[in-house]
């Protein structure tokens, strides 16, 4: 690294370390887009007033970078937006039908689940005296959509194969379910 | 593009929106084509490669995650997918001896006022083959950091994170396919 302390009255003292080569080459891109400080510029305008080579070198990447710039393509050649569009349709389906097909299944497994609690609480079985997690958050939940925790689910509604991936939220594993009334 | 609108699109398409999918097409198709084409370096490929990259992109879609920014995400897909091409082009050239058609240059748009006349479009045209031949030449993975850096205009750390690379090893890259590219374009009289 070279050092800028040494500038002092935006003039340069005698003896100070001039940059090298290899450390103009390291900056040339931020010396070509304008992306400096004073100070470093002084340390280019004082290297490259003494080196023939370094100011070849600006030169040829300058010519360089315009060309490629001219080299990306503002718009797609007629026609295969259309194309895309028709080549992507069969996946785009298989897709829709997938997440609505478990939706649905979602929907019947919580209605299942759903079912269990009530009876249960109807036969003044202990769990439904006591609640467990599991039916503390069903009551909790709102009458359409709800979140459950993986580990709210009892070990007799697994459902996490499936399940378990389609959300994330900060990390958790969260399980979208459309609860029937 | 705006990066809200941008998130929006990506999530209507999550849901199955019929009409997200479109639009996220026509936001990403130039940016996924321009890397294809100047990555191949001839446009029947760089098509292929463009369909091939949104059907990877619709198929997986409900893998990403906003942590990332989507244009990157689509920049990694096209990148992976233009070097698997490549390869496999390799082979089949090794293997059949097949010319390779490179590609068919077509001139800008005029621009209504000052348009500049034919002649200068086709040197113009002329010029960007010349460039593509050159950069044909250089190793893949250097011109694919070149063609993200310097055609694309991405920022180092935007091409780190696409690339899966420490920002030095892409700087590396990008240096090296840059001193070549002069080397080339040199040889062939341009600079
Ligand atoms: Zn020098």
């Amino acid at each position: 690294m070279w050092e800028l302390y040494r500038i002092k009255n935006v003039k340069i003292k005698k003896g100070v370390k001039s940059m090298s080569c290899r450390n103009f080459q390291d900056k040339m891109e931020d010396y070509i887009k304008g992306s400096f400080s004073q100070h470093e510029g002084l340390y280019f305008d004082e290297h490259l007033s003494g080196c023939d080579k370094c100011r070849q070198r600006v030169a040829d990447l300058r010519a360089t970078l315009s060309l490629l710039q001219d080299m990306a393509v503002r718009e797609v050649p007629p026609g295969l937006e259309g194309r895309i569009v028709k080549a992507v349709e069969p996946v785009v389906h298989r897709q829709r039908n997938q997440s609505f097909r478990i939706r649905k299944l979602t929907a019947i497994m919580a209605s299942a689940v759903a079912l269990t609690l009530v009876v249960l609480a109807a036969v003044n079985y202990p769990w439904g005296a006591q609640p467990g997690p599991s039916t503390t958050v069903f009551h909790k939940q709102p009458a359409s959509v709800g979140r459950l925790h993986p580990d709210y689910l009892s070990t007799s509604n697994r459902f996490e194969v499936d399940f378990y991936r389609t959300e994330r939220v900060n990390g958790l594993r969260l399980l979208r379910l459309n609860i029937m009334e | 593009m705006d990066k809200k609108l941008q998130a929006q699109i990506v999530t209507a398409c999550q849901r199955g929106d019929p009409h997200a999918y479109e639009q996220l097409i026509r936001c990403y198709q130039t940016q996924v084509y321009s890397l294809a084409l100047r990555m191949l370096g001839n446009a029947e490929d760089a098509a292929d490669v463009t369909q091939e990259t949104f059907i990877r992109i619709f198929r997986t879609i409900d893998s990403f995650r906003g942590d990332a920014s989507f244009s990157t995400w689509v920049y990694r897909v096209t990148s992976n997918l233009c070097l698997d091409w490549l390869r496999r082009r390799k082979r089949q050239v090794l293997s059949s001896d097949a010319p390779v058609s490179w590609e068919h240059e077509t001139a800008p748009r005029e621009v209504a006022d000052n348009a500049p006349n034919p002649e200068d479009l086709l040197a113009a045209a002329e010029l960007r083959q010349e460039i593509q031949s050159a950069l044909n030449e250089l190793e893949s993975y250097h011109r694919l950091a070149l063609l993200l850096r310097d055609v694309q205009g991405l920022s180092y750390e935007e091409i780190s994170e696409i690339l899966n690379l420490p920002l030095g090893t892409v700087k590396s890259r990008i240096n090296r396919g840059r001193k070549q590219l002069k080397k080339m374009l040199q040889q062939k009289n341009i600079l």
